[in-house]
């Protein structure tokens, strides 16, 4: 996804522990319950499994596992969000919040100020009233999901 | 430009272009051939005429050029040389680059043709400047040599010089044919059977134009047809004669022009979107006979049911629109040849077999680069320099033999060359050298796994040993491209006389049936066509073995190699094997343990995302009927962790060894049926097959008797034995004659189906008790019957009755590691009155010897741990084994023996009942029973020695 | 192949049957198969061969018997008849002079023996 078409497009947002996170609505194809996974033992730590999306096998991610956090207390609440990028993922978040249209103005450039860990998936920053809100870059956030190591500091969100 | 117009012309042009190649060197070997020659140039011109249509004014020149040539070719009737079709190839070329072009960028790409216009313009000047009455050069082209079709080019290339037509053949006669250098009598007498045919063929034709000379020749016996045949047929049958055996040359066309009858051209991508539906379909169709299962009333059981076949056969069809012939990849490889032989200076010619036989499209996309590569090598590195040939007795030009078919769910393809060959040990030498395997393991491999090595990244990719070798780089790239739509490869060669490439390829992709396995609670599917069989495996068993440390488990006298599934996964909370699912790796098996098994089921293979990129050992991941996502396991990536660990190789390879006695050695089995199954029995312990009358066979008492050669032969019925539904009884009854010295039994059977030479694989199952195992006869899985087993329960008096009580109990060592031989010979040796101690090694002899004194020793030679030759020379050196006979059981010719025969009391080979009885009973003392005069004497003498020798 | 030689195989023993034809038709020879010698004398009067080979001892007419009635056919005063004996020596005694017999192979024989014989009788 390039950076032109994210300033025009609305986002949907969605909370990992307790930071707020933005999508692009045009990534995403939509967003369901926990699906019964099936795990595949050596996979990369970020993937939690093989989800059957009607009959589509997908890969499901963990936002959580991809930024190195604690594992979620309770996984029943969580949501998946299916993920259009490449040959389908689905990227399992804390919770998702709602649909807010782009504010170009509001958008600023991935800040320095931002924790490495942060800095690998995102985009860049809406600074809103209650907080940032950190939007991401799909295809940052797979080849990381890949790569799996993410050694470097979380401390950003923290 | 109009779209469509475009790309009617693009599909149309690539088919013709398909075949020139291929008609240009047919025309190159048959100059004279003017139908050849109209049909390569309709095509070009074809594509010449429509180039003005559609603008295309850079094909237009190209093809023009190229038509001109071809037209003065025709019409001043050039016979074509070499250099001339390189040029119309290197047109067609140029032709097809720019197609290809069109195709890809919708436009005409700009690349510069002129020069090849040019040439072609300058040949057209050649044919003008050269006299046209050069056809008598055509005329005195060899004699054809038509007539042996279906003759074997190596044979054809013997009888060329001096035997070139049927009446020379003939009248050679077979004594002189047969001796011909490189001969085989078998050949000599099929080529004499044409000649006589062809020959009758021809004089018959001169009957048509002559009828008046025809009573002079009936009346001379000439033609012993009946009158009324002799005339009409044979021209018919010669039209058939062409066609069935249509050679590679011709056989493009008929194919083609069966083809466009009643044929549409569908989008491939359309076709295989259909395919993603119908494997959707079979998926769906899974789960819901699942669920009808679980819940369903007769009347739903019997829709989905109705629903079922009608999707399985929609697959099969489906499956069957994506399968193209061989021939299509098959077809680019006489213009290969044509090139590297050129630029090699050899002499290379190609021989195909089985060009119509079907593969998927995307497999058949997938060998493409091997195929090429193969061939590639066999030329360079396969085939010797034409002196090179001549001076080791062969002809000049080599031969590429490429064969397909279809076997078992397999296409088997071979390519063999005639060429030099490689020698296992300068492949081996160099492994060691370079460490890929210890001098020690080098030292155990057999010739045929040491040939497998060329496949190892480590050797193929170094070019010094390949030239070595006789084969070049990039074998592994070959094998892995196999290996990449589930094919396996194996080589075989013969120092000197060639070398072979055996491809096995599962006929699709898209579904396959897998085995579900559960391991620590998950489930992992396994493609069947890796398994060869499944084995409860029982813990406390003493067929596990651990050798340095890692698991094998011996089965039937092999060691198989064994991963836990769970151990390489690295599940956490592993629960204990129950079952082993033998997989088939090339030549080699491997073990894999799992939790269980639970059953199997077809499956749709889906790609797995890249997240899974790196890991080798899953395939690919599939949704179960119950809609459970399995992943599937890649076994070659799963084994090769093991595959390459060189201890395991060693182990593995020193137990090949030991039982490539059993395997290598084929012989003639026979098969013959009971009910509707098929059972096998070597042959050598059938003395006769009989056709019995039923009436012939009498009830005496509740046993079946039958007069046999003034004997009365008890029979026994296998069908009651094995307790199978036998065929409604028939007026001759199939009847085997079993006879062991002397004596008869006959076995009734149901039908006799064939006598096979092959080779034996023999897997031993305990739980049987009539069976040894089972063998594959013609991709057919058929039970080896164990006739001793039977015997001794149906009658088992009949080999004790002819053992001698009166005697002492005579002792017999018998010393074999292979299960199979053991169960074969123990019942012989039972028969003979003795007690048999059987050890598996010379290690065990070894121990049994030190508190046993058996009056003769009976040994294998090859054999793991010790072998016979250590042990008897050991024997030898103990006086108190001085008078004990020692007999060796071999399947090897005395000949093959590394140490002196003589170092034997008596040399037998396996299988050989006949002589190791005989042996054996002269070397216990004793006299066959029908030498009974001199018995009380023999006896006498016997319980002196043996009394003596028991204090 | 119109004039592929045909050879008549009679004999009793199926095994015996089943190599001569294997053998044969892996030359392209057209091999038909009678069971005994009454059969075997039908089949040459039905037809005509360019070799027989046949068996001693067979139920319903034994060998001898057939070739003699075989040779009293028309055009089967020259065709070469092969006959299959064992290794007893009982058999080769009884097939002199006179017996029609043109040569002999003993059983059991490899395919090989077989493509010698009867190549060397029919070309």
């Amino acid at each position: 996804m390039n950076s032109k078409n994210i300033s025009c497009s609305r986002l949907l947002t969605c909370c990992v522990a307790d930071q707020w996170l933005a999508l692009s609505v045009e990534e995403l194809s939509e967003v369901v319950t926990p699906q019964v996974k099936t795990v595949i033992p050596l996979a990369p730590v970020a993937v939690n499994g093989l989800i059957n999306l009607r009959g589509k096998i997908l890969t499901e991610l963990d936002m959580r596992k991809i930024l190195e956090l604690p594992e979620r207390e309770n996984a029943l609440i969580s949501r998946t969000i299916i993920l259009e990028a490449g040959e389908g993922f689905g990227l399992t978040v804390d919770s998702v919040g709602e649909v807010i249209d782009m504010d170009a103005e509001a958008f600023e450039r991935t800040p320095d100020s931002l924790g490495e860990c942060w800095k690998s998936v995102c985009h860049g920053v809406l600074k809103q009233k209650k907080g940032i809100l950190i939007v991401l870059d799909v295809e940052k956030l797979i080849a990381k999901s890949i790569s799996a190591d993410c050694t470097s500091s979380v401390s950003g969100v923290r | 430009m109009d779209e469509e117009l475009l790309a009617e012309f693009l599909t149309e042009s690539n088919e013709n272009m398909a075949s020139i190649e291929e008609q240009l060197l047919d025309l190159e070997s048959d100059p004279a051939n003017s139908d050849r020659l109209d049909g390569i140039f309709r095509v070009v011109h074809t594509v010449k005429g429509s180039c003005g249509f559609l603008g295309l004014s850079q094909l237009e020149k190209v093809a023009h050029a190229g038509e001109n040539l071809l037209g003065k070719i025709r019409s001043t009737k050039f016979a074509v040389d070499s250099e001339m079709v390189s040029l119309l190839l290197e047109s067609t070329d140029a032709i097809k680059e720019i197609i290809a072009g069109i195709e890809e960028h919708g436009r005409e790409p700009g690349l510069d043709h002129s020069s090849i216009c040019e040439r072609l313009a300058v040949a057209e000047g050649r044919i003008d400047g050269t006299p046209a009455d050069d056809e008598g050069e055509v005329i005195e082209e060899p004699v054809s040599l038509d007539w042996l079709q279906g003759i074997d080019e190596a044979y054809v290339a013997i009888l060329r010089d001096n035997f070139p037509s049927p009446e020379k053949v003939l009248a050679a006669g077979f004594g002189t044919l047969r001796g011909l250098p490189g001969m085989q009598p078998a050949i000599a007498l099929k080529v004499l059977g044409i000649a006589k045919s062809v020959s009758l063929d021809n004089q018959k034709k001169e009957l048509v134009a002559n009828p008046e000379v025809l009573n002079e020749v009936v009346e001379s016996g000439l033609i012993e047809a009946p009158k009324e045949q002799v005339l009409a047929p044979v021209e018919e049958k010669k039209a058939e004669a062409s066609i069935s055996e249509s050679s590679v040359k011709n056989q493009v066309q008929p194919a083609r022009k069966a083809k466009s009858e009643g044929s549409i051209r569908v989008d491939v991508a359309l076709l295989d979107e259909l395919m993603n539906q119908v494997g959707e379909l079979v998926l769906s169709r899974n789960r819901l006979l699942r669920l009808v299962e679980q819940q369903g009333g007769t009347e739903l059981v019997r829709t989905s049911r109705n629903i079922s076949q009608i999707t399985s056969r929609l697959q099969e069809k489906l499956l069957h629109t994506r399968m193209q012939p061989i021939s299509n990849l098959w077809g680019t490889v006489p213009r290969l040849l044509r090139d590297i032989t050129k630029s090699l200076g050899k002499r290379i010619r190609v021989e195909m077999e089985g060009q119509e036989t079907e593969l998927d499209r995307t497999i058949l996309a997938a060998l493409k680069d091997p195929m090429t590569h193969i061939i590639r090598n066999s030329c360079d590195h396969g085939i010797e320099s034409p002196d090179v040939r001549l001076r080791s007795g062969k002809q000049e030009e080599g031969a590429i033999k490429l064969k397909a078919r279809q076997e078992s769910g397999f296409i088997v393809i071979d390519v063999s060359d005639d060429g030099g060959g490689i020698d296992a040990d300068n492949i081996r030498n160099k492994a060691v050298s370079m460490g890929v395997i210890t001098a020690d393991q080098g030292d155990l491999m057999s010739d045929k796994a040491a040939l497998q090595l060329i496949f190892h990244a480590g050797l193929s990719t170094v070019e010094k040993v390949s030239n070595l070798s006789g084969r070049g780089v990039g074998m592994d790239v070959v094998q892995s491209a196999i290996e990449g739509v589930g094919g396996t490869v194996e080589i075989e060669s013969r120092p000197g006389q060639g070398t072979t490439l055996n491809i096995r390829i599962p006929l699709t992709l898209a579904i396959i049936p897998a085995l579900i396995v559960e391991s620590a609670t998950q489930h992992f599917a396994i493609p069947q066509m890796m398994v060869q069989e499944l084995i409860a495996i029982d813990r406390e068993s003493d067929a596990w073995e651990e050798i340095a440390g890692k698991p094998f488990y011996r089965l039937r006298g092999r060691l198989l190699p064994i991963i836990a599934l769970s151990e390489v996964l690295e599940q956490q909370g592993q629960d204990e094997s129950s079952s082993v699912v033998v997989v088939n790796i090339g030549a080699r098996q491997f073990g894999i343990s799992v939790g269980v098994i639970l059953g199997a089921e077809e499956i749709v293979v889906k790609p797995l995302g890249r997240h899974f990129n790196h890991l080798e050992i899953y395939g690919g991941c599939s949704i179960l009927g119950d809609g459970r996502v399995v992943p599937i396991l890649d076994c070659l990536g799963l084994t090769k962790g093991l595959r390459q660990e060189k201890d395991v190789e060693a182990v593995v390879a020193n137990s090949e060894a030991a039982l490539s006695s059993i395997s290598e050695e084929s012989q003639y089995i026979l098969v013959f049926a009971v009910g509707e199954q098929w059972y096998a029995i070597p042959m050598a312990l059938v003395e006769r097959i009989e056709e019995v009358e039923a009436a012939a066979m009498e009830k005496s008492g509740r046993r079946e008797v039958l007069q046999y050669r003034g004997d009365v032969v008890r029979v026994i019925r296998l069908a009651s034995v094995l307790e199978v539904e036998s065929l409604p009884e028939q007026e001759l009854e199939p009847c085997l004659i079993i006879s062991d010295q002397g004596s008869r039994l006959c076995i009734q059977v149901d039908k006799i189906i064939d006598i096979v030479k092959q080779k034996l694989e023999i897997h031993l199952e305990n739980s049987e008790p009539y069976f040894i195992g089972t063998a594959v006869v013609d991709g057919r899985s058929t039970e080896v019957i164990d006739i001793f087993e039977v015997i001794k329960k149906v009658a088992p008096n009949w080999f004790s009755s002819k053992g001698d009580r009166r005697q002492r109990v005579q002792k017999i060592l018998y010393v074999e590691d292979a299960v199979f031989f053991r169960n074969m010979v123990i019942p012989l040796l039972d028969g003979l009155g003795c007690e048999v101690i059987a050890a598996r090694n010379g290690i065990e002899a070894k121990k049994i010897l030190e508190r046993e004194s058996p009056d003769i020793l009976l040994t294998d030679l090859e054999m793991p741990e010790m072998d016979g030759f250590a042990l008897t020379q050991w024997v030898r050196t103990q006086p108190r084994f001085e008078k004990m006979p020692i007999v060796a059981l071999s399947s090897l010719d005395e000949s093959q023996y590394r140490e002196p025969p003589s170092l034997f009391d008596a040399c037998v080979k396996k299988l050989d009942r006949g002589v190791l009885l005989k042996s054996l009973t002269q070397l216990l003392g004793r006299k066959r029973e029908d030498d009974s005069v001199l018995n009380a004497e023999v006896i006498l003498q016997e319980n002196n020695e043996n009394g003596g020798r028991d204090e | 192949m119109s004039g592929a030689p045909k050879i008549l195989i009679v004999e009793d023993s199926m095994m015996v049957r089943m190599t001569v034809k294997r053998t044969l038709i892996s030359v392209d020879f057209e091999v038909v198969e009678a069971k005994d010698g009454a059969e075997g004398l039908a089949k040459a009067q039905a037809d005509s061969y360019d070799l027989i080979l046949t068996d001693l001892n067979m139920p319903n007419m034994d060998g001898l018997t057939m070739i003699k009635n075989i040779r009293q056919l028309p055009g089967y005063a020259e065709t070469p008849i092969v006959m299959l004996t064992t290794e007893s020596g009982e058999d080769k005694k009884s097939i002199g002079h006179g017996s029609g017999v043109s040569a002999w192979l003993v059983k059991p024989f490899e395919p090989d023996h077989l493509i010698e014989v009867v190549g060397s009788m029919l070309f």
